[in-house]
């Protein structure tokens, strides 16, 4: 008598998890120019550090004999790795499993993911491509939604993403359809990436829209990359998914892992007292003519080290990261180009956006100021701009 | 025969349209500024993106323009 059978079905187990949805569910995958999720992770840590976590946790089903017969694996993945050298928690849908609208064992691992990085104090990285628990009749009771694990308003599901949001950075990316629930995961996030011609962010996709709305609008129309440049909802648009992950990878450089620690200085071959001549021409003494600030932000940072954030939504105001002698720092600065570089509701939310983030990792920030003011006009009014503004100014 | 292309040039911001600087039948290479509109006391160079022949001025000094109005028809050269 031994273990051995169970053994092996462990074995087959973690096999049939590497299987995905199957090799026509990958193929198809691949042909839509996306990776699958293990490939994401392989693709964004470095290389041989992913530990995958619940491999074998999925449904089984055995036959006659007590044996393993089929089994559906979770169709969430996760684990932890490293990037640069340093701790992360990465998880993400597969895809081609239900197109990543949970299953039982997936929802339980997405939110396992959270406190997984919440428990290590380690950076959360969130590969998104999914919709939320469909709320369609089920097979049994068409009438009833077959919604799978607990209710989506049980506290813990929600607590959790704030948790880490307050206790470690968090960057998403969405990297094909994301939906519902995932798309809400998207913007709980320090930094949001989408590609920009193979993802999309709806909080509801278009059988719903139609359905409630009688609008019939595609993926691409309603959530795709030209319009969540535009509202805020993602910090960037990445040319394709190695990009989303180079920025991602980015992104987290200027971050310490935890709220506890510092960020990590870089060594800096830039020398601290470079003074720029362009610097002495770049703002016209007319006072009317407009000037490139983001040119000046690039001067006065360490070289090449500024990352800009959510560029085409509010661009009356720059965000961004950047650093100072190795040191990582928060910017932001008026683009006179825009509106004079007047505070507008988009802006303000964007600039308290960048405020509490680096309130949250202890970053320095510095302002580059051409203030005019907040903006005025009927759109400023109905836009709610004095409100947006005030909570920028406070933050 | 055929018919040369028009480019349509429409104001990148809301202002007050302050100075013209090409004339009717002028030639401008992407780049050039066309107008200069003054948008929250700034002046804002309007910048056409394809060069062309200036056909049509829609807009004179003094004038108010919204964002994404038409201002000016170009006629395209032939490359």
């Amino acid at each position: 008598m031994s273990w051995r059978r169970e053994v092996e079905e462990i074995r087959r187990r973690r096999l049939l998890a590497r299987a995905h949805g199957g090799e026509q569910a990958i193929e198809r995958q691949h042909s839509l120019g996306k990776l699958t999720v293990r490939e994401r992770i392989d693709a964004l840590m470095d290389e041989g550090s992913f530990q995958e976590f619940g491999k074998m946790a999925g449904a089984a089903y055995l036959n006659a004999q007590g044996e393993l017969g089929e089994f559906v694996p979770a169709n969430y993945v996760l684990g932890l790795g490293q990037i640069d050298g340093r701790r992360v928690a990465v998880g993400g849908e597969d895809f081609t499993l239900k197109g990543g609208s949970p299953n039982a064992a997936g929802l339980r691992k997405s939110i396992y993911a959270e406190h997984l990085a919440v428990r290590h104090r380690v950076p959360l990285i969130r590969l998104l491509e999914g919709g939320g628990g469909s709320v369609a009749g089920g097979d049994k009771d068409p009438s009833r939604p077959q919604t799978v694990g607990s209710p989506v308003h049980e506290a813990p599901r929600f607590q959790i993403m704030a948790q880490a949001m307050s206790e470690v950075p968090v960057a998403s990316a969405a990297l094909g359809p994301v939906a519902g629930f995932p798309a809400g995961r998207l913007v709980a996030s320090h930094f949001s990436v989408m590609t920009k011609n193979t993802s999309q962010i709806m909080i509801g996709g278009p059988a719903l829209v139609e359905r409630a709305l009688g609008r019939r609008l595609d993926k691409e129309a309603l959530g795709g990359a030209h319009v969540h440049r535009k509202s805020g909802v993602v910090d960037s648009v990445a040319e394709d998914e190695q990009d989303a992950f180079r920025q991602i990878r980015a992104f987290l450089g200027y971050l310490p892992s935890n709220v506890w620690e510092t960020a990590i200085r870089v060594a800096c071959d830039d020398p601290g007292d470079r003074c720029e001549e362009a610097l002495l021409s770049i703002v016209p003494r007319d006072l009317r003519q407009p000037f490139d600030m983001c040119r000046i932000v690039e001067l006065v940072v360490d070289r090449g080290s500024f990352f800009p954030l959510a560029v085409d939504y509010g661009p009356s105001i720059i965000t961004g990261l950047a650093r100072l002698n190795g040191c990582s720092v928060g910017i932001t600065a008026n683009d006179c180009r825009h509106l004079a570089g007047a505070m507008t509701a988009e802006a303000a939310q964007k600039m308290r956006r960048l405020i509490e983030l680096c309130d949250t990792f202890h970053l320095p920030l510095v302002n580059f100021v051409d203030e005019p003011g907040f903006m005025i006009g009927p759109d400023a009014e109905r836009n709610g701009t004095i409100r947006y503004g005030m909570a920028a100014v406070m933050a | 025969m055929s018919t040369a292309e028009t480019i349509v040039v429409a104001a990148h911001v809301s202002g007050t349209v302050l100075e013209i600087k090409a004339n009717s039948g002028e030639a401008l290479a992407a780049g050039d500024v066309l107008m200069v509109i003054e948008c929250m006391k700034m002046h804002m160079g309007l910048e056409v993106n394809a060069g062309g022949v200036v056909r049509a001025l829609l807009v004179k000094p003094g004038d108010l323009v919204e964002e994404g109005q038409q201002v000016a028809l170009l006629e395209a050269v032939p490359g």
